[in-house]
């Protein structure tokens, strides 16, 4: 069943519909959020927030574009919220992005090397590095899959930008990465 | 073509989405440095998707359903206030059947003036008579009723005790009790009650007590 026939569903009043959107995108919606903001704790507060913010507004959704798209455009507003709050009440956001480590299981992952644990924090760290417009487009392409028209809708903005961001972050998160563990990137 | 436009137009190769693809492809086979930079991007990509997904908490789901059946809007709050209490009714037929001595030993509980007045008709048989054609033939509908009672200073608007048990003589009954599925389902519908919904959860097992009929 399409995301937006559940949407019709929901509308009637059918919770379970409302939950099978929940199951398809909050791994997702979290994968997101978490590279936001950092903390696996705020990232699933506002996850779940994204999730309620879209029911009450399921009446007003319209099918002009891809449900995911308007999903994560709530999420990213909140995200971005967030980060605002978070700056001009001095917290450092980045700093729980270690604390939280390890992210997901590893005990899932036997095979996983040390140099690749390397690896992936030196991504971690460098994409807090990133300014938050430049991390959003990275994170929406290469961790949730959109393309450039799901993400300029998301964002806000044209599908130039898109273009000229992700090259942009793409350029400054090996710089970062340089900088950081050298001959490894 | 300079390094930063090099860099721009790869990016958005590698993601299937330039503008001239078979240029940049053959311009890549012939030029050591932009493949060099194009296999970087590469392999940067191959590497952001070997991040691990942050895990989502098993109560995840729970709680987001919990928030948006408290938030859920009117229309739906309607159902759900007939649901729970209908549904509670029919788990509490245990507690029914259990005291069911009780019930039979005790004379049988008024019912709200509300639910008598179902019973007894407060306006006379010919008002009645013209409201009920009206509904019939969809002309007045159920205006005529409603102008009609006000005159009697009857409150038109059915009351909660007149929906529940006209409700529980209907076909209703049974689809909206069967809309629990689980203890789980049960137990959210009993956190849900509040006074009101409780009142009238117990007008509706008089009003089955009353009738001598068993959930």
């Amino acid at each position: 069943m399409s995301d937006w026939e559940l949407v019709t569903q929901a509308r009637q009043g059918k919770m379970d519909a409302f939950a099978e959107l929940v199951r398809r995108y909050q791994a997702p919606v979290m994968q997101f959020t978490f590279r936001m903001v950092g903390s696996a704790e705020d990232a699933e507060e506002i996850a779940q927030d994204s999730f309620i913010r879209v029911y009450r507004h399921l009446e007003r959704l319209e099918p002009k574009a891809k449900f995911s798209t308007f999903l994560f455009g709530v999420a990213r507003n909140l995200a971005l919220n967030f980060l605002r709050d978070a700056k001009r009440e001095g917290r450092q956001v980045t700093q729980s992005l270690e604390a939280s480590a390890p992210i997901g299981s590893d005990a899932g992952r036997p095979d996983r090397t040390a140099r690749l644990r390397e690896m992936e924090s030196a991504i971690e760290r460098g994409l807090q590095l990133l300014s938050a417009e430049h991390r959003e487009v990275l994170v929406l392409r290469e961790l949730n899959g959109l393309d450039y028209e799901s993400i300029a809708q998301v964002c806000e903005c044209k599908k130039g930008t898109v273009r000229s961001r992700l090259a942009r972050a793409r350029n400054q998160l090996r710089q970062h990465m340089a900088g950081d563990i050298g001959d490894l990137v | 073509m300079s390094t930063e436009h090099v860099v721009d137009d790869l990016s958005a190769y590698l993601d299937g989405e330039a503008a001239a693809p078979e240029n940049i492809a053959v311009h890549l086979r012939n030029c050591p440095e932009c493949a060099h930079k194009y296999g970087e991007l590469k392999k940067l990509s191959e590497q952001l998707r070997t991040l691990p997904a942050p895990d989502v908490s098993p109560a995840f789901l729970t709680r987001v359903m919990a928030q948006a059946r408290e938030k859920a809007p009117r229309k739906q709050r309607l159902w759900f206030r007939f649901a729970v209490p209908l549904a509670l009714a029919a788990v509490l037929a245990v507690v029914l059947i259990g005291g069911v001595f009780y019930v039979r030993s005790t004379p049988p509980a008024e019912l709200p003036p509300s639910v008598i007045a179902m019973d007894k008709p407060t306006m006379p048989d010919d008002e009645i008579a013209i409201a009920e054609l009206e509904a019939e033939w969809g002309v007045g509908e159920d205006a005529g009723l409603y102008e009609a009672e006000y005159s009697l200073g009857v409150e038109p608007e059915p009351s909660v005790d007149e929906m529940v048990v006209g409700l529980a003589n209907t076909e209703w009954f049974d689809v909206l009790a069967s809309n629990w599925e689980t203890e789980d389902d049960v137990d959210t519908m009993l956190y849900a009650l509040d006074d009101e919904e409780t009142a009238i959860l117990e007008q509706l097992l008089r009003a089955y007590a009353e009738e001598g009929r068993m959930i």
